[in-house]
């Protein structure tokens, strides 16, 4: 006997009707047998109790024969539900590889970084030059002015002059004035004819110095007044 | 007199049975099994356990609709009634229901034969 079902193409028949609505109606179905059997075993003379029971006793087990209807009716469903079951778990491990990815990626790309700035702080930059401090020139030359002390070497009287250009290159007198604490005091006071000198019996200048030069003899300072 | 246990249906037969029955008209499966009782002259008991999972199968080849309607005690029922596609499966399986029994039927007569060709061996 050929138990196999016909070969069928396309998609599969859905039952249009709900999980309930198939539960209640196979229970109804089931339900009237039993209640025709029941009927006629009180026809053929039992009690209504007895028939009763007899008419479940004779069907069997009543839940699994639902069960099995259920199951039947619901085939497709199931099926689909379980390729559903399967395509979210897939796609949730997918989710979860790129996840994990993008986390390693991520931690990767941190620790590079944090890396690099590591890096490019412990690189040693040298530090821009400081001034040590300030020279006040006014008088008779070209450039008066304030004059920033090298950071390295010394600057020197003579020096100052390259810098700041004398006016009257012949003779001039200079006095240089330094600050020491809240006191100012002359540290250099004298006429210079000749550069050359100066060069030889040279002063270091120092923060703060004032420096006066006058194409004359008669230098006025504050201190002097 | 003890009685005798019901023959045991081959598979599939009790589909057969059902779209035979059906054949007369649309039936619930109480009628569907009372009536295959009657016709077997009570020698065949459907068992409803296979009765309504053969039914719903059955239903959901499309072999057999349905249709819910009052019954003759006035109690709302499951009828079920022979689909065009019932009818050619029910053809095609009296074929071979009468294939597969003419078979057993010659296997069951030549077991005569067989004695009558072992007598020569004594």
């Amino acid at each position: 006997m050929n138990e196999s079902a016909p070969l069928r193409f396309g998609l599969p028949k859905f039952d249009p009707r709900d999980d309930r609505q198939i539960e209640a109606q196979i229970d109804d179905e089931l339900t009237f047998h039993i209640e025709q059997v029941t009927r006629e075993f009180v026809e053929a003379g039992q009690s209504e109790h007895d028939a009763k029971i007899n008419a479940l006793a004779r069907f069997g087990d009543v839940q699994q024969i639902k069960a099995q209807c259920k199951h039947i009716a619901l085939e497709e469903r199931i099926m689909l539900q379980r390729i559903n079951l399967v395509l979210m778990i897939v796609v949730l491990l997918a989710v979860a590889f790129v996840s994990v990815q993008m986390y390693v990626t991520q931690k990767h790309n941190t620790l590079a970084l944090q890396s690099i700035v590591t890096d490019i702080s412990d690189m040693k930059v040298p530090a821009a030059p400081k001034s040590r401090g300030f020279v006040y020139l006014d008088g008779d030359v070209e450039r008066p002015g304030v004059y920033s002390l090298p950071p390295i070497g010394r600057l020197t009287l003579s020096r100052l002059f390259v810098t700041a250009g004398l006016s009257n290159p012949a003779a001039v007198h200079l006095r240089v004035i330094r600050t020491v604490g809240n006191t100012p005091e002359k540290v250099f006071d004298r006429l210079v004819d000749d550069m050359g000198d100066l060069a030889e019996n040279d002063l270091i200048l120092g923060p703060n110095d004032l420096v006066i030069v006058a194409a004359t003899k008669d230098v006025k300072t504050k201190s002097d007044e | 007199m003890a009685r005798q246990k019901p023959p045991e249906l081959l598979p599939g037969t009790l589909e057969l049975m059902i779209l035979k029955t059906l054949t007369v008209g649309p039936n619930h499966g109480y009628g569907i099994a009372r009536r295959i009782k009657q016709t077997s002259d009570d020698v065949l008991h459907v068992e409803e356990g296979s009765l309504y999972p053969a039914l719903h199968r059955l239903a959901k080849r499309g072999c057999l609709e349905f249709e819910w309607r009052n019954s003759e005690s006035n109690r709302r029922a499951k009828y079920y009634r022979l689909s065009r596609k019932g009818r050619s499966k029910l053809k095609m399986e009296t074929n071979n229901w009468s294939r597969l029994t003419t078979a057993i039927d010659k296997v069951m007569s030549a077991r005569t034969a067989g004695k009558v060709a072992t007598k020569g061996w004594a």
